[in-house]
């Protein structure tokens, strides 16, 4: 499923005093499979350019295409509900989603949306319950019951329940204890790696996008001012510093210790493990 | 410790309808000008603990005295006056029309004559940095900014202590800088008492001491060197480790002999640099 | 004018109901009768008190509009609630809560746009899992409306106690020996507006008893 944005502008409110531009002729893509990262401020575009992503919006002018759904300015919304099944939406605090009786039914909410018999519906909501780590008697239980971090768990299990091509996540970890942020993040890298899904992140955790991500976007002003690697983002502190954005904590304190004047890295570390690596590396050539 | 402004006794408190106790003979103390920091994980019962500082939550058993009163129904008004309260979500603990009316409200509930109260409003917008959003609505402000309203509104009403219920847990990272800033300054500067209610490892590290609630239970009050030093035993309680405790587990991993105490990043950063020249 | 308000404004106000007044007039017209008769076709009648009774129905509605048009333009939904509040005054003595139903109100008011901000975001959670908002039979729109309205209560209840364990933890408790922060004062042309008020109503009540 490539997903390409070709010179999509979006404005809200177009034609009163309070138009504003929150796409400014954004081309971009987004490779199929990729575990790619949206990163920018808050005002920088990315929660206009996710609403794209399954047709919540359509572009001003310019086109998205997703697999092989073209979407216009004049794109009819009854053709969207084909691309709504294939590309799932995470949206922040998910659990405000949450309505039906039981965890089950929610679950099963979607599937049934697009098409699937009830008891097919049941039997994925059962699936995904199970995928997302549910235990199976709260299965039978009102989704409002639960703890805050289950609630989320729901939420994602019914989006996953859609059985989608595409994950959007929208910082989906936000509010989550560091516990419950690790388990939900190993989670979505475990989807990516076995099921080949594939999953956009948009964060504003730097230790995420270099600890799961390996393609990564940055939003300015509704603009695309980077789409590369997270190596190749992270390699320029200064770069980083005039856009206000912030480095992963491993390569901090790399650029720390390189200050120092003690240490070269030839390879910035993203991650702890690698800045364990590649220390253990020096420190191995100093001592020969 | 000199005067503490807060007296924690054998406090035991659980909801309505639940078995289980949320919070369990906590004993605690906290001077006066202190930065104290209480973490665990959510659900561990740390928010319980600060609304029944603020008698928000009457426990079933124990003592809590603020600035030395015991907290009874008769003293509760009396005591949340030197306490201000910051929530988690920035949106539901703004009442006012626009940011000035919100920092006015506290004022008002406490029938401050209104020249008295123009006066403290601009005081505290000034010190929070947001005079020149007097007139906004709440719809036209960031979360950070929302929440360095909510400051304002505390700081005006000149309590002692400063209680943040997870007051950062919603905000993105720049939002959260600016508000922890913030409190560096009343604490240092204005002698605020600082309780921050948090599991951000980076905002506990601030505190001069440190409090590890679990499932109910006081397991940990002291330095946070000291707490950090616990390393895999804090991610087991649902927490995260300092920066620089990753680090040293992952060299360890290398069969790498690291110090044993706590280091904060520039004293990993010292360490590894005389590490590096010895060899 | 002394509210300054552009004259189109009014107009933009009348124009939506405009098929509503008609309607009525002419049922007016049509309807009634007495007076002279001027033309009749079965039951429908043209009659002078018809023509009276109609002219005084369109300037009722174009007056009900100018009214409300001019409140809404030049007084924030806040302000109304203070007005209230002040008028409500005297009910006090019957220990009607006038201080709390006003906060209630201004409370309401500031969270209108909180809670639009929040529809919105189910509303594309929901479509997201495949619902249609407006599309297809009564039935199907208004089970459509089940997954956007439990989530927005469950929201309110849950923003409510927020709100509530806030305001109390501010000191909150009740509006007695509360002070305002929010005053309004008395203009030149507040005086004036109630003289040209005054004497409208004096013309009014002549011209009728003439």
């Amino acid at each position: 499923m490539s997903i390409h944005f070709e010179k999509v502008n979006y404005i809200y409110q177009a034609d009163t005093p309070f138009r504003h531009q929150a796409l400014k002729n954004l081309t971009v893509s987004i490779p199929t499979g990729s575990y790619t990262a949206i990163i920018g401020h808050t005002g920088s575009g990315k929660s206009t350019l996710l609403q794209h992503l399954n047709g919540l919006l359509k572009p001003s002018s310019g086109s998205v295409t997703v697999a092989d759904k073209t979407i216009t300015a004049v794109t009819k919304n009854k053709e969207l509900g084909e691309l709504r099944k294939h590309v799932g939406i995470v949206f922040q605090f998910p659990e405000a989603q949450l309505f039906e009786e039981t965890v089950l039914k929610d679950i099963a909410f979607a599937p049934k949306n697009f098409g699937k018999t009830p008891a097919e519906a049941e039997q994925i909501a059962r699936e995904m319950a199970l995928l997302v780590g549910l235990p199976e008697e709260v299965l039978q239980n009102s989704p409002f019951e639960l703890s805050g971090g289950q609630m989320r768990r729901v939420a994602i299990a019914g989006i996953l329940a859609m059985k989608p091509d595409v994950l959007v996540l929208d910082e989906p970890t936000a509010g989550l204890d560091p516990k419950g942020r690790h388990e939900i993040m190993q989670m979505f890298a475990q989807l990516h790696s076995q099921k080949q899904l594939t999953i956009v992140l948009v964060t504003h955790q730097m230790d995420d996008v270099a600890n799961y991500a390996d393609h990564a976007i940055v939003l300015e002003k509704g603009e695309v001012i980077a789409s590369t690697s997270p190596q190749e983002v992270f390699k320029d502190p200064q770069w980083l510093l005039k856009h206000h954005l912030a480095l992963p904590k491993a390569t901090r304190f790399a650029y720390e210790l390189q200050q120092t004047g003690k240490v070269v890295f030839e390879k910035m570390p993203l991650t702890e493990k690698e800045l364990a690596a590649s220390l253990v590396d020096l420190l191995g050539k100093g001592g020969n | 410790m000199q005067e503490p402004i807060i007296e924690i006794s054998d406090l035991s408190f659980a909801y309505p309808q639940q078995q289980k106790k949320a919070l369990s003979h906590i004993n605690l103390k906290v001077a006066a000008g202190e930065w104290l920091a209480v973490i665990g994980h959510n659900g561990s019962g740390k928010s319980t603990l600060a609304k029944l500082i603020d008698g928000l939550l009457t426990p079933q058993s124990g003592t809590i005295r603020v600035a030395g009163t015991e907290l009874t129904p008769t003293t509760l008004w009396d005591i949340r006056k030197n306490i201000g309260m910051v929530f988690q979500n920035p949106d539901n603990q703004f009442v006012g029309a626009n940011v000035e009316e919100d920092v006015a409200f506290g004022l008002e509930n406490q029938g401050v004559p209104r020249n008295e109260m123009l006066k403290r409003v601009k005081k505290a917008l000034v010190s929070v940095g947001m005079l020149n959003f007097a007139q906004h609505e709440p719809a036209r402000l960031s979360g950070g900014q929302k929440q360095r309203v909510a400051l304002a509104g505390v700081i005006a009403l000149q309590p002692r202590i400063i209680i943040m219920d997870e007051a950062t847990s919603m905000l993105d990272p720049e939002g959260r800088r600016d508000i922890i800033q913030l409190l560096k300054s009343l604490n240092k500067e204005k002698g605020f008492t600082v309780i921050s209610i948090t599991h951000d490892i980076e905002e506990a590290s601030l505190a001069q001491r440190v409090v590890v609630i679990d499932d109910g239970t006081l397991v940990q009050n002291d330095k946070p060197a000291k707490v950090f030093q616990r390393g895999t035993a804090l991610i087991e309680s649902g927490l995260d480790i300092p920066f620089s405790e990753k680090l040293k587990n992952e060299l360890k991993s290398y069969r790498i002999a690291v110090p044993q105490e706590y280091l904060t990043e520039k004293g990993m950063v010292d360490w590894l640099c005389q590490f590096i020249s010895k060899k | 004018m002394l509210s300054k308000v552009n004259f189109g404004f009014f107009l933009k106000g009348v124009r939506p109901l405009i098929w509503l007044i008609l309607f009525t007039v002419l049922l007016q017209i049509f309807f009634a009768r007495g007076g002279t008769v001027y033309w009749q076709w079965g039951p429908l009648s043209l009659t002078s008190l018809g023509i009276i009774n109609g002219s005084y129905v369109f300037c009722r509605f174009v007056l009900i509009i100018f009214m409300s048009t001019l409140l809404t333009l030049t007084t924030a939904p806040l302000e109304i609630s203070d007005a209230l509040e002040s008028l409500m005054g005297p009910l006090k003595k019957f220990k009607v809560p006038v201080y709390e139903i006003s906060l209630m109100l201004s409370i309401a008011l500031r969270f209108v746009p909180t809670l639009m901000d929040e529809t919105e975001k189910i509303m594309n959670a929901q479509r997201s899992r495949g619902v249609n908002f407006g599309e297809g039979n009564i039935v199907k729109q208004i089970k459509a409306v089940v997954p956007l309205l439990i989530p927005l209560f469950v929201s309110s209840f849950n923003r409510a106690e927020d709100l509530a364990t806030a305001m109390e933890a501010r000191g909150y408790r009740g509006g007695e020996g509360r002070t305002k922060y929010r005053i309004h004062f008395w203009k030149r042309n507040d005086t004036l507006a109630c003289i040209l008020f005054g004497l409208t109503m004096i013309v009014l009540l002549y011209l009728r008893n003439w």
